[in-house]
């Protein structure tokens, strides 16, 4: 399980007219609030969908919760354990059970697939027939099976993405954080990474949080969802809740409308 | 004056860590060897040349002076005193700053920008054993080794300077042998730790605290070659300053 209580991330602002904007929600005291005062659980087992508009913390959120950073305030419980105290050393325990697709892979350039896949096994020194195994079988679960050798350089930006995830899920982790896994992807593929998110649950029992702007992605797929906007979290609930909202926010996101109380810059 | 305490406190920080994982003997000897593969072999030829030459042009003019003075003599010595304390060991360092530093930062800045830092990290990976130590070791390793090649290519050089301008050949050698102590030698190789920590340090800390894409990469490779060789220069200066009182 993952709970997040009253996690605030802030960035030194750069001079913009929102900083000058003392009403703006988001700016205080010349600092950017990416997160302001966030509170959720994601339950064990389940599949929770983060959206918002671009720049509203998404990633963010997940970077918090990986440990990659650190908030200015509150609480992030991995399994029970508070990750913002944590070292190194410690964070490195909290993560051999999780695992990150980044949003555009990042691969390591000088290694093959199958080393790239394989990254997270080799750290725990398994066997290298266990290793190859694993790698394999992971390629052919995102639907690239066969290019163990070739070259991060030589895949499209989708077969990448579709790589990373293999490399998140070879050491099998009991959480996953999903960096819009389907952007970038065809709806075939797409259709095939949310399953695979499902299945990965309902067999493996793995937490997930996915960040993702696809909506039919999420509502397919979700158990539970959260909008973040202005720094907040705007609704959280079910899919059913959501889409049923009457949240003005919520519904210029849903209905796709560039007019609303979402402001485009 | 944040920014300085904080590029110091960042060398600080990587040298402590990394003298960590060293002493646990946490260290991939493969990425080691590739390392040392990677300062050796694109630094070594450059190294030769620059340092051959450096040699050279140092006993042209020590050459000229001191036989005209009658004393070519100690025009071996002279000249093999200087590359062995000095030409040699900041030469090479430089040579090795601009090619090896230079790629160090580039690469762990490119790696940082597109997140491969953080996916080492979201993979339970420490950056600075993985990335930095490998560096660092095979920077310590194979600076020295290229100092000697280079201090051997400055003396011939010397040498064929030495002999264009009326100096014996086995006067120059004898020269050499006679003043060039095992000190000096020792010396000049000594510096060369300070300036491979130097290297190793100054080009992964820029690399790994690159932000801003491509033109942040340039930046961090332009500062850690900029940095390294201020470095290598102060260092140079007070180590040469502490040898002079511990064994002259």
């Amino acid at each position: 399980m993952i709970e997040l209580r009253h996690v605030t991330y802030s960035i030194a602002a750069e001079y913009s007219d929102e900083a000058d904007d003392e009403h703006h929600p988001a700016w205080h005291d010349g600092r950017q609030f990416i997160l302001d005062d966030v509170s959720f659980v994601v339950p064990e087992r389940s599949i929770t969908c983060i959206m918002g508009v671009s720049g509203t913390g998404k990633t963010t959120l997940l970077r918090l919760i990986a440990g990659l950073l650190k908030p200015d305030s509150g609480e992030i419980l991995v399994n029970g354990r508070d990750v913002v105290p944590m070292n190194e050393k410690q964070l490195n325990q909290v993560r051999r059970d999780m695992g990150f697709v980044f949003q555009y892979g990042a691969l390591f350039d000088s290694m093959s697939i199958a080393e790239n896949v394989g990254f997270g096994l080799q750290q725990q020194r398994r066997p290298c027939a266990e290793i190859e195994d694993i790698v394999t079988a992971r390629l052919e679960d995102v639907g690239l099976p066969g290019i163990e050798d070739k070259m991060p350089g030589e895949l499209s930006g989708g077969m990448r993405k579709r790589v990373a995830m293999a490399r998140a899920l070879a050491t099998g982790p009991r959480i996953v954080l999903y960096d819009e896994p389907t952007s970038g992807l065809d709806p075939v593929m797409a259709r095939v990474i949310d399953d695979l998110v499902v299945h990965l649950r309902d067999t493996a029992g793995t937490t997930n949080v996915v960040v993702s702007h696809h909506l039919p992605s999420i509502l397919r797929i979700a158990d539970r969802v959260l909008m973040l906007h202005n720094a907040r979290l705007q609704i959280e609930g079910t899919p059913a809740q959501v889409q049923a909202s009457d949240d003005p926010v919520v519904r210029q996101f849903l209905d796709a409308r560039a007019d609303g109380p979402i402001t485009v810059r | 004056m944040s920014g300085f305490f904080a590029f110091f406190g960042g060398l600080a920080g990587l040298l402590w860590e990394s003298l960590g994982y060293i002493a646990r003997g946490a260290v991939s000897y493969r990425h080691t060897l590739r390392q040392m593969a990677e300062v050796g072999v694109g630094s070594l030829f450059v190294a030769l040349i620059t340092v051959g030459f450096s040699g050279a042009v140092a006993c042209l003019y020590i050459a000229i002076q001191l036989v005209k003075l009658g004393q070519q003599g100690y025009v071996g010595g002279l000249v093999g005193k200087s590359i062995a304390l000095e030409v040699a060991p900041v030469i090479t360092a430089v040579v090795v700053a601009a090619r090896a530093g230079s790629a160090m930062a580039a690469e762990l800045g490119t790696m940082k920008v597109t997140e491969q830092v953080d996916a080492l990290r979201s993979l339970a990976t420490s950056p600075t054993q993985y990335l930095v130590v490998p560096r660092v070791l095979g920077t310590l390793i194979m600076l020295p080794i290229i100092t000697i090649l280079s201090n051997g290519a400055g003396t011939v050089g010397g040498y064929i300077a030495a002999i264009s301008n009326g100096v014996a050949p086995n006067t120059y050698w004898q020269s050499v042998q006679n003043m060039v102590t095992l000190t000096d030698q020792f010396s000049g190789l000594l510096k060369t730790i300070p300036f491979a920590l130097v290297i190793s340090l100054v080009g992964c800390r820029q690399g790994l605290t690159t932000s801003g894409g491509a033109e942040g990469v340039g930046q961090s490779t332009t500062s850690a070659v900029v940095y390294a060789m201020i470095g290598i220069f102060v260092c140079d200066f007070f180590m040469s300053v502490i040898f002079q009182d511990l064994f002259y």
